[in-house]
């Protein structure tokens, strides 16, 4: 959670930095489901951020399903909600796509475009298998 | 109002040790005075006129005729005059020069800001005139002259009184400006203005300054009640007005 | 719940200068409510009328359900724009005299404050620099336990570890319940902190709203929508 980076001066809003952030540790894992989640006092303190701000990011997780709020407790994981994954791929294609469209446009065979995309893959999934 | 008396601590310090040593200075200068007047080359100037010799035999003979052509209606008068415009001009003028009238106007009422800096500048003022009075009267007994305490108290009184009114009025020009000079200007100019009314009949009731100095007391009569009331009464319109003047303000 | 309503508000001073025109806005209660604008937008007026120091000339403006001129609001605490305090006094004394007049003033919180800016309370007021001025004077104000801080330009002559401070200050005073009304032209702050804000030109209300939906709304950064609505861009 302490790692999680704010951009206060993006122009995407703080309270969906944090929703972005938390669904991917969500579907990811990294957050497990039933894991307690910090209150809203103690992230705004971590994070240095406004509390509404949190506030605001946790209501929208519980609408959404990701998160579940237990009176006098706390928050804590929900199961991921079905299709939550598909929609993180889709966008995450997406800024792909956007990328190979810019790389399509140099002087570059098709070929060879494949072959560093191929790589690139290759390399992550080397990466992530040794760590 | 622990803000108020710091406000005026130093300066009230001050003013009190002049007013004081001031009515000891006239006691013990008396003397020396009277032997100047008794000179041969005064005596010879004031021969021709008998009302001046009449005055200048006064003086010499009569110890309250003294203390009151030379303190109680005058020097004494002048400084209370002074000390009011003194004391009263910055109380507001500097909170608004020095913007610092935020801090406090928006954490007490108008009341409280202004009845504070009131009282106190009363309280401050009223014990800097009164030891002018009490102190006189207290060297003149050490110095081993005589003096009658209701003489004394009664102009002392009226000094108070008048004062208290040229106090409000400083308060009063204190509020409408947001310089520090401009209220001790106009305010000596005010004194000046009442001071010319004594030249003219029909406005000569307008003098405070006659009425602080009262001749009528040397003549063994108590106090002028109507002209207390008076004076009394405008220091209360003028008190009154300056909360309008301040609650209706814009800081 | 509403801490502060304005409602057609217009402040025209007696030189003729209209200050504000006709301005209507909502603070809410917990919120970090920021004013932003060019010089001489009427940010300052604005606060003043908040704090009853001067008589708006035509509609309204309540605070806590009150009308605040002439006499203040006892629930609020004031940073105003120019930090100024008695120079002749003992920063100590100054204290004391603050705690003397000054609604719920809390030795303790202050002490906090203090501490926190690393405030020495040594010689006298005047001896300070500007930017510790500006602490002394933002330390006493919110050693005041009270519901509503009104605070204009609260990081001027700051470095910013102390400006981080402040910032840090006004978000934590959400978790208290308060309510912080926040006046800057140093956008970048104000876009760390703030959840709503209105944006004032020459008295007249550009936007009003949440930071969140002004940045989804013009779909870019807070510097880059404030510059395009006072250029007279709309939304």
């Amino acid at each position: 959670m302490c790692g999680m980076k704010i951009d206060y001066h993006s122009d995407v809003p703080v309270y969906k930095q944090i929703i972005t952030e938390m669904v991917d540790l969500i579907i990811s894992g990294a957050l497990k489901e039933e894991e307690e989640l910090p209150s809203i006092r103690k992230m705004a303190l971590d994070l240095n951020v406004n509390p509404n701000t949190i506030a605001k990011a946790y209501m929208i997780l519980q609408e959404k399903g990701y998160i579940y709020s237990i009176a006098g407790v706390g928050y804590k994981v929900a199961k991921p909600p079905r299709d939550s994954m598909q929609e993180r791929l889709n966008e995450f294609e997406e800024e792909i796509r956007k990328i190979l469209k810019k790389m399509r446009k140099f002087p570059i065979s098709n070929d060879e475009l494949q072959k560093r995309l191929f790589t690139l893959v290759k390399e992550v999934i080397d990466d992530g298998d040794q760590g | 109002m622990k803000k108020e008396w710091k406000m005026l601590q130093i300066r009230f310090i001050v003013l009190l040790v002049v007013m004081i040593s001031s009515a000891v200075v006239v006691v013990l200068t008396r003397n020396f005075a009277i032997g100047a007047l008794n000179s041969p080359e005064i005596q010879q100037y004031i021969k021709n006129s008998s009302k001046i010799a009449s005055i200048v035999g006064k003086i010499s003979t009569n110890f309250t005729y003294y203390s009151f052509s030379q303190w109680f209606g005058k020097s004494y008068i002048q400084l209370v005059a002074i000390f009011a415009i003194i004391l009263s001009s910055s109380s507001f003028s500097k909170e608004f020069s020095k913007k610092t009238i935020y801090l406090i106007a928006s954490r007490m009422t108008r009341w409280q800001v202004y009845i504070s800096k009131n009282s106190i500048g009363w309280i401050a003022f009223s014990i800097i005139v009164i030891s002018g009075g009490i102190g006189y009267l207290i060297a003149a007994q050490l110095a081993g002259y005589h003096l009658q305490p209701s003489q004394v108290l009664s102009w002392t009184f009226t000094s108070t009184i008048g004062g208290l009114l040229l106090y409000q009025i400083g308060m009063y020009l204190s509020l409408l400006f947001k310089d520090q000079m401009k209220p001790l200007v106009v305010g000596i100019a005010i004194y000046i203005g009442l001071y010319i009314t004594s030249f003219v009949r029909e406005i000569k009731f307008l003098n405070v300054f006659s009425y602080m100095a009262q001749d009528e007391v040397l003549f063994g009569k108590g106090v002028n009640i109507f002209s207390t009331f008076v004076a009394l009464g405008i220091f209360a319109v003028i008190f009154v007005c300056g909360y309008f003047q301040f609650k209706f303000k814009d800081l | 719940m509403m801490v502060i309503k304005a409602e057609s508000l217009v402040k025209i001073y007696h030189n003729g200068v209209k200050a504000l025109k006709g301005v209507n806005f909502e603070v809410k209660e917990g919120r970090i409510f920021a004013v932003l604008g060019p010089n001489g937008a009427g940010k300052t007026t604005l606060l003043k009328c908040m704090l009853g120091m001067i008589k708006p000339t035509d509609g309204s403006i309540s605070v806590f359900g009150k009308t605040p001129f002439p006499d203040g609001v006892k629930n609020a605490s004031f940073v105003p724009e120019g930090k100024n305090l008695y120079e002749w006094l003992k920063i100590s004394k100054m204290v004391d005299i603050f705690a003397s007049f000054a609604p719920n003033f809390s030795f303790s919180r202050f002490e906090g404050m203090a501490k926190r800016f690393s405030l020495k309370l040594d010689g006298k007021v005047g001896e300070l620099s500007q930017g510790n001025r500006t602490k002394l004077y933002v330390s006493l104000a919110f050693a005041q336990d009270v519901n509503l801080y009104v605070l204009d330009e609260p990081t001027w002559g700051l470095d910013p570890i102390v400006r981080h401070e402040v910032l840090s200050l006004v978000k934590e005073s959400v978790l208290e319940g308060k309510t912080v009304v926040y006046s800057s032209h140093i956008l970048s702050e104000v876009e760390e902190v703030c959840d709503d804000l209105i944006i004032l030109k020459e008295g007249e209300l550009l936007y009003n709203g949440t930071l969140d939906d002004l940045k989804e709304k013009k779909k870019t950064t807070l510097s880059n929508a404030f510059l395009s609505l006072v250029k007279g861009d709309s939304l």
